[in-house]
């Protein structure tokens, strides 16, 4: 037994599978002599989920990073870019005549609430004629609303105007990343289903077994368990603890379809819409050949038929009857522990949220990421690393978690029990109760947040919590936010800015058109 | 104290904690309006301020900044230098044939560890060039005693990272002009004889010999060790460290500058002894000098002339000051209605003058976070005392780690190793940071005292061996390195040219100032 | 090279001082002086910029003569191309110094080492009998005039820092048939920062009568293409 890692395994291809292996073989380099190598084992029997297409910022870092050309990815994952998230009839019980919505833009407000916090003098503001809050810190949610593009099109690749991230087509976006990290990472693609998992006789795994004609057997110093919910390592081979969240996030079920755009050339959504039912929500994203939509929702609290017939209600007028309705089951909750001896879960394996938040690609980001910077080349020091990624990402899950719930527990809804029983206490974590209790006369400050890995900051708390109106009574606190000449010229920079993108930037469709005709330059 | 408002705010205790704390809290809560919260603070006419704490950090001049203090009126009243660095002199090994062994602990790097690490490029290089010249132009500097900056650049902004010598007695004179005259500050000069708790064990009054009774919502707690309210009033206990840094006593002494325009130096430079270190901080019109020591391992009079020696024959005209010092911290930083700043929190040796940042990153906290409530206390209390705990453990962890990485082998240097004497998170860090580089996921605080690049400053300057080798394939970008040290010696090279040195700029400063833009 | 001496009527009796249309004394400065009070005839032909003095870090409100160093677009054999001359170059070669023994008197000081300085060829200083020639009178006049109008330009350039109305500007310059080149270290008075003075400062600038020095600096931006022109034409 060697005393160094130089073999990786990466059981499972699919977003997870094949981002983590492009991060480790180009971070790890792969492709010289000794560098760590990098081998994925994809069944292709087994097909991918592939209803994730939402995203964060950190992928345009990642694929940067990895040697992919924007342009190309643009062109081969009918990507489109994405600016942030409008909540729509989540913070009170929907009205026929008013439709009621907030923004969670991507972008930090123009200024950053770490520089100097608006939300105070935002809330310090007269109720009845101040902006929502997303309109008055943030140019990108106005962009939102007008269908803007993030960046026009000589701003070169990966650049921004306003923060942006993708929607892509799963499918297409797996096969692009594999064939990226086959052609230029010196990643080795093997076919084939893993039959086997083997252990040694300290229960570290030793090599996996397959049905491939020529590689039977694969042996690696590390693996990664990418095989989704089935878990092969970190479920049917460890049997690792499930920590069940079911009692604080209700959704189990979801319906997913994709729609095709009656007109070629309509506009494309520059965001994700996320539209609250009386069971659940629906997610809206838009592709550039079709859009994504999905009824995520509890079978306690509603059935399968009223659940898709909501969905359908939904697409209304691009309803068509052979579209394919596709029903996933969803386990919401997280191992206890990812990294177990000489293998680590990312992706489903290692847990699943709603995509409430689009969390899931980002956080299967993260952890390639974080395993590729401190990745345990010594054997002696894989106990270590365990031991700090486990627990780095048990944080970002609960935080993940506590954040989504945020969503649902400080809603007004109490219109099905649904709604009733997402607001009760009893299903709210412990750390978003008191955070919440103490902001009832706090707003929030960058002293809360002060864990560095957290996923979900202040001005994202921000968004949530004043879009949704949160009360937060400053009453008798006026003296602690003195600074209302500059919060006053912050608030007029968000129009100006607003006023200038407005006339900069292209719309969606338009951008899109361009780059896939010509192509994003690379300065 | 009606209706649980807090209306009133009595800081007591001035110096450096007392009227940076006053400044900062009542321009933040606008107390020179009579509607808004109001800040007093109760200073002894008697008693004096240890007056020695004279290295600051780089936060520094965001604190001025926002307290609209123009840079040039504090560098011409405190008389001020700039501080680029902390020169670690012998601490590495005794000095060898006459040579000494140095490294510097720098504020500016060519690129930031978190955009491109250097470090584990240099640990799989030669080391012809020590770490701190390899990743940052600002050595050179330090050795050339160049300012950081020149007349023409605008207050507070500078060519290099930079923080400030200063004089302390002068700083909280500056400080209490300021807090008093445009801020709105009330200050009372009285010694407190007692301080008065009302049925729920909070702070409501403190006695004086002078004033009588002084009244109050809350309370700041800057008197430093005698820690009247927090301590003594409220209990709280203090948690002794000396079994992880022995130093108890410092011997201090100012020393003039033999001729007018002596070269003024670009760093704080810590000298290592038999028994300690001593500092040596360069203001614009005399040096603070000082040996910290511990008295187990020399006596009183031997660590005075330790510290004669390191002044030289000048020393034979001045005299010295005894200062005994208690390493340690409270158990908690905030009790009820009162909040302990400054030494009254804890006190850790100044090694990385770690003392006023903390001053103003805990009154930075009080201000973002004032409770006008006292329902708001409990949270807030938590809040503060869990963040502080962890900044003052890491900073221990860091100081500790200066010696810990030593090869002196005189008593108190091997005494410094034991493990027992070595807080564990600091030997599993150290035992991690063999096989690999230093890196952002060791850090999982926002508020870390110390970030990455600091760490490998002191690690690569000290010598701790890395073995990297059978990992060398992972670090392969050759090519951005060799561009990164390139831009390294031409930036080296301009700024010696274009950087006057300390005593030109602060001769300047005095008849021109900076401009605002 | 320059060799201020006070002038005496004992010592210079018989100096006369030519004048220089091409004004070649200054043909290795790219920015000179002006004081506020010649602003509106200097905006009419010379962009106006604050500079800052690299020893002391202090503002000089100057006119650009040219856009790179010890380039001076104007000067050119015979003449220069422009109308108007402002006043700190009209002085040459005379200046205008504290007297050694009154600090609060001035004597007039000539660079007795500048060619135009001779005792054969120009203006008389003095007549036969030692006594001011009108031409010296006018010149004294002028430096006095010079001297008092210092107070107010400073006054006007440290309103315009104390109201944050100055930004920095660089300016890209892409001369005809030549590389690129940036211009930095200029600040200019920012229009929109003008525009957005609250009342109060505005009424203040107002009353200070700084206005119209306002829109000249403003208006004389305008000439930084006059400066590439010239530039092309060389």
């Amino acid at each position: 037994m060697t005393t160094v890692n130089n073999d990786i395994l990466i059981i499972g291809g699919g977003t997870a599978g094949w981002l983590t292996a492009a991060i480790l073989a180009k971070s790890l380099n792969s492709k010289e002599e000794n560098g760590i190598k990098v081998t994925v084992v994809e069944s292709p029997d087994i097909p991918i989920v592939g209803v994730g297409e939402g995203t964060w910022p950190n992928l345009r870092a990642t694929l940067h990073k990895i040697g992919v050309s924007e342009t190309d990815f643009i062109r081969e994952c009918d990507a489109t870019f994405k600016q942030g998230a409008e909540f729509i009839n989540w913070a009170k019980t929907p009205e026929p005549s008013a439709k009621e919505s907030y923004y969670h833009p991507l972008g930090t407000v123009s200024h950053s609430s770490y520089d100097f916090n608006l939300a105070p003098y935002w809330l310090l503001k007269n109720k009845e004629n101040r902006l929502p809050y997303d309109q008055a810190v943030a140019s990108q949610a106005r962009a939102c609303d007008l269908g803007l593009a993030p960046k026009q099109i000589v701003m070169p690749e990966y650049s921004a105007a306003q923060e942006y991230a993708y929607h892509l087509n799963a499918n297409k976006f797996s096969t692009f990343l594999r064939k990226h990290c086959i052609d230029n990472l010196g990643v080795k693609f093997v076919s084939a289903n893993v039959t086997n998992i083997v252990l040694d006789e300290n229960e570290f795994i030793k090599h996996v077994e397959t049905d491939h004609s020529d590689e039977k057997l694969i042996p690696a110093d590390f693996f990664i368990d990418c095989t989704g919910s089935k878990g092969l390592i970190i479920k049917q081979t460890y049997n690792i603890d499930w920590h069940d969240i079911s009692d604080v996030l209700f959704n189990d079920t979801a319906f997913a379809v994709q729609v095709p755009y009656p007109d070629k050339k309509q506009a494309i959504k520059t965001h994700t819409l996320s539209t609250a039912q009386e069971a659940g929500w629906i997610w809206d994203i838009g592709l550039q050949e079709r859009r994504g939509v999905g009824h995520v929702f509890s079978s306690k609290y509603i059935s399968d038929e009223k659940a898709k017939q909501q969905l359908i209600d939904y697409i209304g007028d691009d309803y068509t009857d052979d579209l394919v309705i596709r029903k996933i089951p969803i386990k919401l909750g997280y191992h206890k522990k990812f990294w177990h001896k000489n293998s680590v879960a990312i992706g489903m394996s290692a847990g699943f949220v709603e995509p409430l938040e689009a969390s899931a690609i980002f956080l299967f980001d993260a952890a390639a990421t974080m395993i590729a910077a401190q990745f345990p080349r010594d054997k002696k020091q894989m106990p270590y690393v365990e031991q700090q990624f486990n627990q780095n990402f048990k944080v970002r899950m609960e935080r993940t978690v506590e954040f989504i719930k945020l969503h649902y527990c400080i809603s007004e809804r109490r219109d099905t029990k649904y709604w009733i029983d997402n607001c009760d206490p009893v299903s709210i974590p412990e750390k978003l109760k008191q955070r919440l209790e103490y902001w009832k006369t706090q707003p929030p400050t960058k002293f809360d947040f002060d864990h560095a890995w957290e996923p979900f900051n202040l001005d994202s708390y921000l968004y949530v919590l004043y879009g949704m109106n949160y009360d937060t009574d400053l009453s008798g606190n006026t003296a602690a936010y003195p600074d209302a000449k500059k919060a006053e010229k912050l608030f007029y920079n968000v129009d100006r800015q607003t006023e200038l993108l407005q006339k900069q930037l292209p719309k969606q469709r338009e951008l899109v058109e361009k780059v896939k005709e010509f192509g994003f330059s690379k300065v | 104290m009606n209706d649980g408002m807090i209306n009133q705010v009595v800081i007591v205790g001035g110096g450096t904690a007392g009227w940076l704390t006053a400044a900062k809290l009542a321009k933040y809560l606008s107390s020179n309006k009579s509607e808004s919260v109001q800040v007093t603070l109760v200073e002894s006419p008697d008693i004096p301020t240890v007056g020695v704490g004279e290295g600051t950090w780089p936060t520094m001049r965001k604190t001025l900044a926002d307290l609209d203090i123009a840079e040039h009126d504090f560098i011409n009243y405190c008389n001020a230098s700039f501080k680029q660095a902390t020169k670690f002199v012998n601490w590495r090994t005794p000095a060898q044939n006459g040579q000494d062994s140095v490294y510097y602990h720098l504020f500016s790097s060519i690129v930031n560890a978190d955009e491109f690490n250097l470090s584990p490029y240099w640990s799989l290089s030669d080391k012809q060039i020590d770490y701190a010249n390899f990743a940052s132009p600002q050595a050179v500097i330090c050795e050339g005693g160049f300012a950081p900056k020149t007349i023409a650049n605008r207050g507070y902004d500078g060519l290099l990272n930079y923080a400030y010598h200063l004089d302390a007695g002068k700083f909280a004179d500056f400080l209490k002009k300021i807090s008093c005259e445009r801020f709105g500050v009330k200050h009372l000069a009285a010694n407190v004889i007692s301080t008065n708790l009302n049925a729920s064990g909070e702070i409501s009054s403190i006695e004086t010999k002078e004033l009588g009774r002084i009244e109050g919502d809350f309370f700041v707690d800057c008197t430093g060790t005698r820690c009247l309210l927090l301590g003594e009033a409220l209990g709280i206990e203090f948690t002794p460290i000396n079994d992880i840094l022995f130093t108890d006593n410092a011997i201090a002494m100012q020393v003039p500058y033999q001729n007018e325009d002596d070269a003024i130096s670009s760093s704080t430079i810590s000298t290592a002894h038999a028994a300690g270190w001593t500092w040596d901080i360069g203001l614009s019109n005399r040096r603070g000098t000082g040996y910290v020591y511990c008295s187990d391992f020399v006596s009183h009079d031997q660590a005075e002339q330790t510290l004669r020696d390191y002044i030289g024959p000048q020393a034979e005209q001045l005299s010295a000051r005894r200062i005994k010092i208690a390493s340690g911290y409270r158990k908690k930083f905030w009790e009820k209605n009162c909040v302990a700043i400054g030494m009254s929190a804890a006190f850790v040796e100044p090694l990385e003058a770690s003392a006023i940042f903390l001053i103003e990153a805990s009154a930075n906290m009080l201000c973002e976070l004032f409770p006008r409530n006292k329902k708001q206390l409990g949270a807030v209390e938590k809040k503060f005392n869990d963040s502080f705990e962890y900044r003052w453990k890491r900073t221990i962890d860091f100081i500790k780690l200066h010696y810990f990485l030593s090869h002196r082998k005189e008593d108190f240097w091997l005494e410094n190793k034991s493990a027992s004497s070595v807080p564990d998170s600091l030997l599993e860090q150290l035992d991690n940071w063999k096989y690999r580089p230093v890196s952002r996921y060791d850090f999982q605080n926002t508020f870390e005292p110390f970030i990455q690049d600091s760490y490998q400053y002191v690690l690569h300057g000290m010598g701790y061996v890395q073995e990297l080798g059978y990992n060398a394939s992972t670090f392969n970008q050759h090519h951005t390195v060799e561009s990164i040290l390139k831009k390294n010696e031409k930036l080296k090279q301009h700024l010696q040219n274009n950087l006057p040195t300390n005593r030109e700029l602060l001769t300047k400063v005095k008849a021109f100032g900076f401009q605002k833009i | 090279m320059a060799n201020f001496q006070p002038l005496n009527k004992n010592q210079h009796q018989a100096l006369k001082i030519e004048s220089d249309p091409s004004y070649a004394h200054s043909a290795q400065s790219h920015i000179i002086p002006v004081s506020v009070f010649e602003l509106p005839q200097v905006q009419a032909e010379y962009p106006i910029a604050f500079i800052k003095d690299a020893e002391t870090g202090r503002f000089h409100l100057v006119a650009l003569l040219g856009l790179r160093p010890q380039e001076n677009l104007f000067h050119k054999k015979g003449g220069w191309n422009s109308l108007f001359i402002p006043q700190y170059l009209l002085n040459f070669p005379f200046v205008l110094s504290p007297s050694a023994d009154q600090p609060d008197n001035f004597v007039v000081g000539i660079n007795l080492d500048s060619n135009l300085v001779s005792e054969t060829k120009g203006e008389a200083l003095f007549s036969n009998d030692g006594e001011q020639t009108p031409y010296l009178t006018k010149v004294t006049e002028n430096l006095l005039r010079a001297h008092s109008q210092l107070d107010a330009t400073q006054n006007f350039i440290q309103t315009m820092i104390d109201k944050s109305l100055l930004s920095s500007q660089s300016l890209t310059i892409k001369p005809k048939n030549n590389e690129e080149f940036n211009v930095t270290g200029l600040y200019t008075i920012d229009e929109s920062l003008f525009n957005e003075l609250n009342d109060s400062d505005h009424l203040e600038i107002k009353n200070k009568g700084f206005l119209t020095a306002i829109y000249s600096c403003l208006f004389s931006t305008q000439r930084i293409a006059k400066l590439v022109n010239l530039t092309n034409s060389k």
